[in-house]
């Protein structure tokens, strides 16, 4: 009798460790290594697709391994509190459509260029850092460090700092000081415009 | 030259607009000098460089970069030991002594794919490790971003890079114009980035100086932003 609640046991806890795994959601690794190998893609067919391809195909990638609404937050600052709901989310949108030009604009060409994801390390609250290398085809390295945190949807990234540079605070440095001269309409403003001379430059 | 300079220094405080940022008190005068650069890189080095780039195959470039790598290499070897790395320093100086030999005055980087890693050390990032703080970020007439901490530095690699030590001015001064000409060639992709990306070009290049200097000094490990305090500057109200 006991016997068979023990063996009923072990096959339910056999049978649900898988099911708890998958639970869990994809590791903090998931979301760069689709963006790595998303990048990857887009630059082998980077002729064929184009910039309005390559942005296509991004976009869905950088939408889901991004937690862009709190980047924007992080980016605006102190200035965040004094936005309307509808300020917010027209900030986070082209921000978000920024995020995907630049990568779409950057990686425009393969020639040999390699991902490696190095290590990966706890950082407080529950964030993560993952280390990576992009190697280009002369074997030049850059370092890509990522950090991210876990939503209700999973791993997200947070920042993306490229050689000891953060994406996050060279915006931020860069974006409030408008905000603050300009207001949030100059911001959006220069946003736009960055966003069409992307667009415009790069499909000639 | 000398009254070049100061004309621009005080052209640079004739436009400097209100101040902002502590770390940066010259501000208006870094300013009017990164607008001199920018001017002189447009009119000039950059159009040489790409020029530089459209006619000179990749390896040649590869192996330009790789001589002037090397020919500041004693600096790098200099800069470890006073930063106490001995390791390094043995390893930097098997990278020096191969590079220079079997790899042709440095033309041809051996030494990396046999292990003995490149490494980025310069007097600068040695005050950084002794404790310096920054100082006030400068931006140099033609040299571009730097600051009070790695200006005395310029001087260190000028004395620890063989190329200066060439006598004959007749090849000195082409090989210091080629050596620009590789830095700026080298720099063109982060100069296009910032030029599409920028809303005001002079932050981001110093901001993007400081943090890759602070990279450099903590060897591709510094500390991260603090996420908790971004976090608590968004949720607050913001000073006007």
């Amino acid at each position: 009798m006991n016997l068979r609640l023990y063996i009923r046991l072990a096959l339910a806890i056999f049978l649900l460790l898988p099911m708890s795994v998958a639970g869990a959601g994809a590791g903090p690794r998931a979301p760069v290594q689709a963006l790595h190998g998303t990048l990857l893609e887009v630059m082998h067919d980077a002729k064929s697709l184009g910039f309005a391809g390559r942005r296509e195909r991004l976009a869905p990638v950088v939408h889901q391994g991004f937690d862009m609404p709190y980047i924007t937050r992080l980016v605006a600052g102190a200035h965040w509190k004094k936005m309307s709901a509808e300020q917010r989310a027209r900030l986070i949108d082209i921000f978000s459509q920024l995020t995907v030009a630049t990568y779409a604009g950057r990686f425009d060409r393969y020639a040999g260029e390699e991902f490696a994801i190095l290590a990966e390390r706890e950082l407080k609250k529950g964030r993560r850092l993952i280390r990576s290398r992009l190697t280009d085809s002369v074997g030049k390295d850059i370092r890509l460090d990522y950090v991210l945190h876990r939503t209700d949807g999973g791993w997200r990234i947070v920042n993306v700092v490229a050689n000891g540079i953060s994406d996050l605070s060279l915006k931020r440095a860069d974006y409030t000081i408008v905000l603050r001269d300009g207001g949030f309409g100059a911001l959006v403003g220069k946003l736009e415009k960055i966003l069409a001379d992307y667009t415009g430059t790069i499909n000639q | 030259m000398v009254f070049a300079v100061a004309a621009l220094l005080l052209g640079g405080c004739a436009t400097s607009g209100q101040q902002a940022d502590p770390t940066d008190p010259l501000e208006g005068l870094n300013r009017g000098l990164y607008g001199f650069n920018d001017g002189l890189d447009s009119a000039l080095i950059g159009p040489i460089a790409r020029a530089y780039v459209a006619v000179t195959p990749e390896p040649v470039r590869i192996g330009v970069t790789n001589f002037f790598a090397n020919a500041a290499y004693p600096g790098v070897i200099l800069n470890d030991l006073l930063q106490g790395k001995f390791e390094q320093a043995v390893e930097d100086t098997g990278h020096f002594l191969i590079n220079s030999t079997l790899g042709i005055f440095g033309l041809i980087d051996l030494a990396t794919p046999l292990g003995m890693g490149r490494h980025k050390e310069d007097f600068g990032q040695t005050l950084g490790v002794w404790g310096a703080g920054e100082g006030a970020y400068l931006v140099l007439p033609v040299l571009g971003p730097n600051s009070m901490r790695d200006a005395p530095g310029i001087a260190v690699g000028a004395y620890t890079d063989v190329v200066w030590y060439v006598a004959e001015s007749s090849v000195l001064w082409p090989l210091l114009i080629l050596k620009a000409v590789d830095t700026r060639a080298r720099l063109d992709a982060a100069i296009k980035l910032r030029e599409r990306s920028a809303i005001d070009p002079y932050v981001f290049t110093r901001e993007a100086y400081r943090q890759h200097r602070t990279h450099l000094i903590y060897d591709g490990n510094p500390p991260l932003e603090d996420f908790d305090e971004l976090e608590e500057q968004s949720a607050k109200l913001g000073k006007l």
